[in-house]
């Protein structure tokens, strides 16, 4: 995953090296999920909200770390194994 | 007079309504939150603004729902469009209920996709009551000195996170007749 700021800084995002399709339905299945749409979810993990999209991008909010945000995509893409 | 702002937490709607109160109207601000498809910033940024302008009431109203029935349900192109009208007719409701004589907003003819001419006809049909737009032809550069002059600059400043919801290619024009035939798939 490569972990960048977004383009307005409020958020990291994590964008997969390689193109992959989310199956968004899977992750509801495993996360607590408070916003349901058909190209995204947004998912409850560990405190922080993340909004996952269907194109594989990974947005993680309120967090001011690189690190951080780095094992919650990296634990998020292991749940859909 | 009285009017009601509303106010994102950008830098334009803060400087709207100062003019406005620099004309000796009673200004009352709304925010609407679009979280959780975006963070808090925008509603802090605009509480900040409204203390720094002294505006006495200031209203939020969380339209998450509302806009993910729009993503949904309708037309992607039309999306600020319709989120811009929705707000419209929030903002009408609060300020009939408050007694204000009409609506101030901080658009800016050709900022973005959905202020041009003919987006902004169609989203100022949404409403009855009047609609102030003190910024419509102030070149950005002007909008930002005032900003630093009236101390609404720092406060709109910052990372925030933006509406995941928007389309990439939002449409630059609109029939109002389509933008209402899309409304009514809405529950709204």
């Amino acid at each position: 995953m490569i972990i960048k700021r977004c383009s307005t800084k409020g958020a990291f995002e994590a964008v997969p090296e390689k193109p992959v399709k989310l199956d968004l339905n899977k992750l509801k299945s495993k996360f607590e999920t408070i916003a349901d749409l058909p190209i995204l979810i947004i998912i409850k993990h560990n405190g922080y909200e993340i909004t996952c999209f269907k194109n594989g991008k990974l947005l993680i909010k309120n967090c001011d770390s690189e690190s951080i945000a780095e094992k919650l995509a990296n634990e998020i893409m292991e749940n859909l194994k | 007079m009285k009017a009601l702002l509303l106010i994102s937490g950008g830098f334009d709607s803060a400087v709207a309504g100062y003019l406005m109160q620099q004309k000796g109207v009673e200004v009352i601000a709304m925010h609407f939150s679009y979280a959780p498809f975006t963070d808090d910033a925008p509603e802090k940024k605009s509480r900040k603004s409204t203390e720094i302008l002294g505006i006495k009431k200031f209203i939020v109203r969380n339209i998450s729902n509302e806009i993910q029935e729009i993503s949904k349900k309708c037309k992607h192109k039309y999306y600020f469009i319709l989120t811009k009208r929705l707000m419209l007719k929030l903002a009408e409701k609060e300020a009939l209920k408050e007694k204000c004589d009409f609506l101030i907003t901080g658009e800016n003819l050709s900022q973005v996709s959905s202020q041009t001419l003919q987006n902004l006809h169609a989203i100022t049909k949404a409403v009855k009551m009047p609609i102030v737009r003190p910024l419509l032809t102030y070149d950005k550069i002007e909008i930002l000195n005032i900003a630093k002059k009236i101390g609404t600059y720092d406060a709109c400043i910052g990372p925030e996170v933006c509406d995941v919801l928007g389309p990439k290619h939002p449409a630059t024009t609109s029939k109002l007749e389509e933008i209402e035939n899309e409304e009514n798939l809405l529950n709204q």
